[in-house]
């Protein structure tokens, strides 16, 4: 089978890859990886985590609802010299997840969609019909991310 | 007239007769302005039967809902049985105590036309019996927002617009009030929106439609969501979706991790290729995910994996420096390396020359 050279240079997977390995490149050239320590290895696994969520939130920019929390939460893990400023995100996301999970219809999906919501970003903001929305998104973009990631650790790895 | 009208209501025929009488009588409900609807009903072509006609603005004063299974074979036949089920209650109503209301009800539609082609084509989607060429062309005239008459076009715009959302809710709500003596099985039967014998105040009615979208979602997240097609269920389905954004951000972790340990010996021009290399899709990943979950992660960031693995698959690029160390894992991790993350995704990709050769 052949595959066209030229992927669409628009899609999400091409605009992931391509500011993710930015993001690789710009890591590893802070430091070499000669040092095996434990400590460095987490440290830049972090950095990769990072920029691997970050990529792909940028690469959805403001579309949807779970890009933009994803952006928010990165840029204020990053000015984490205001604490007050999470905690008061934290706050208002309690409470619009109080009102938004009581405001349920009587379908039973109370238990479920509260995991749910926490495992996408800014999922406890959003009634169930946008989260379920959302999460197909996140799923495809997600799906997107875990190949293309592969890829490049089978690349790396040989 | 009324009373008269009244007595002959078992009889199809005799309501029908009745609506045959000149519309210049001094009937109260179809009072003044009957001619111009009448002569506004016969201008939209609907049909030409001269009785339907007649008896559409009847039934449009107190509920349109009858016109979509009027409507649908414009034939006497089915009228009657129409007429008789729902046309005689109906007058019964008007003739006795809503009168005020199918008056002002019917003068209101009478006045606008175009609720009556509103109601006719706002039943039409709504029937879920018939679907026919003729509403397509009255489609475009829908955005009327007049006070309806019947809850299947507040419900249809109910659904097309929510920014009405509370007009359309105040008025089925009034339409349910004052329809309430006696009408219930009626509506139901009409309102295709609320299908025979669930509740037709508008909460119900609007949950309905929340509920609609939800499973519509469902639906789709089970496509998406691999071996949900046999689940039925919504507490299930959920779980399987949670699990597999779970495993999937998991694998996100484990790839980041991977990737942290990985030296970074290869160059630009090499990540360019690597990049038109990884944009090529790779379906099969499935078997891979399965390994590299089941695999255990502090196992697999130790470096030695990498030789190993190096060792296992062709390749081009002799000037990969050697990995530092090498575990006693190696073995049982080249298998894993070579069965799971390999053989679906990998080998096919790559020629005989190994990965650096975009493939033919």
């Amino acid at each position: 089978m052949n595959n066209p050279h030229h992927m669409n240079p628009r899609s999400l997977k091409s605009r992931f890859t391509t500011r993710f390995l930015r993001a690789l490149t710009k890591i590893r050239a802070q430091k070499p990886i000669s040092s095996s320590s434990p400590t460095e290895i987490f440290r830049r696994y972090r950095k990769i985590k990072v920029a691997a969520d970050k990529s792909m939130a940028y690469s959805v920019r403001s579309r949807k609802t779970w890009s933009r929390a994803m952006l928010w939460k990165l840029r204020s893990r990053s000015h984490r010299r205001r604490p007050v400023k999470t905690k008061f995100r934290q706050s208002v996301m309690k409470n619009t997840k109080t009102t938004t999970t009581t405001g349920e219809d009587g379908v039973g999906f109370g238990v479920e969609a509260s995991e749910l919501r926490e495992l996408v970003p800014g999922g406890e903001a959003m009634d169930l019909c946008n989260l379920l929305d959302e999460t197909a998104h996140y799923i495809k973009c997600l799906t997107t991310q875990v190949q293309v990631m592969k890829k490049i650790a089978d690349f790396y790895s040989l | 007239m009324a009373s008269e009208n009244g007595d002959d209501i078992g009889l199809a025929m005799s309501s029908i007769s009745m609506f045959n009488k000149p519309s210049n009588t001094s009937d109260p409900f179809l009072g003044s302005g009957w001619d111009p609807m009448f002569h506004k009903v016969k201008a939209l072509e609907y049909q030409s039967h001269p009785s339907f006609v007649e008896l559409v603005p009847k039934l449009s004063g107190f509920d349109c809902g009858n016109l979509s299974q009027m409507a649908g074979p414009f034939g006497l036949p089915q009228y009657n049985q129409i007429a008789n089920s729902r046309f005689p209650s109906n007058y019964a109503l008007n003739a006795k105590g809503g009168n005020e209301r199918g008056l002002t009800n019917g003068f209101r539609s009478l006045d606008e036309h175009r609720i009556l082609e509103e109601a006719l084509v706002g039943s039409l989607p709504n029937g879920n019996i018939r679907k026919r060429a003729p509403e397509s062309d009255l489609q475009p005239p829908i955005d009327l927002s007049s006070e309806g008459c019947d809850g299947p076009k507040e419900q249809e715009r109910k659904k097309q617009r929510t920014g009405g959302d509370s007009r359309g809710k105040q008025a089925a709500k009034q339409d349910k009030d004052g329809s309430q003596s006696g009408e219930a099985p009626k509506e139901n039967y009409i309102h295709v929106r609320a299908r025979r014998g669930q509740a037709t105040n508008s909460h119900s009615l609007a949950e309905r439609v929340r509920r609609e979208k939800i499973s519509e979602r469902m639906r789709l997240l089970q496509e998406i969501v691999p071996g949900c097609n046999k689940i039925t269920g919504k507490a299930v389905m959920l779980d399987e979706i949670i699990n597999y954004v779970q495993s999937l951000q998991q694998q996100v972790e484990f790839l980041s991790m991977k990737l942290s340990t990985v030296n970074p010996e290869l160059n630009l021009d090499i990540d360019r290729i690597l990049s038109k290399d990884i944009l090529r899709t790779r379906s099969g990943s499935a078997a891979a995910v399965g390994f590299g979950l089941g695999m255990n992660p502090s196992h697999a960031f130790s470096p030695g994996i990498f030789p190993r693995t190096t060792s296992g698959i062709p390749n081009t690029n002799p000037q990969f420096p050697p990995l530092p160390q090498q575990t006693m894992l190696d073995n049982e991790l080249q298998n894993l390396f070579q069965m799971g993350f390999y053989s679906s995704s990998n080998m096919d990709d790559f020629g005989p020359n190994g990965r650096l050769k975009p493939e033919m």
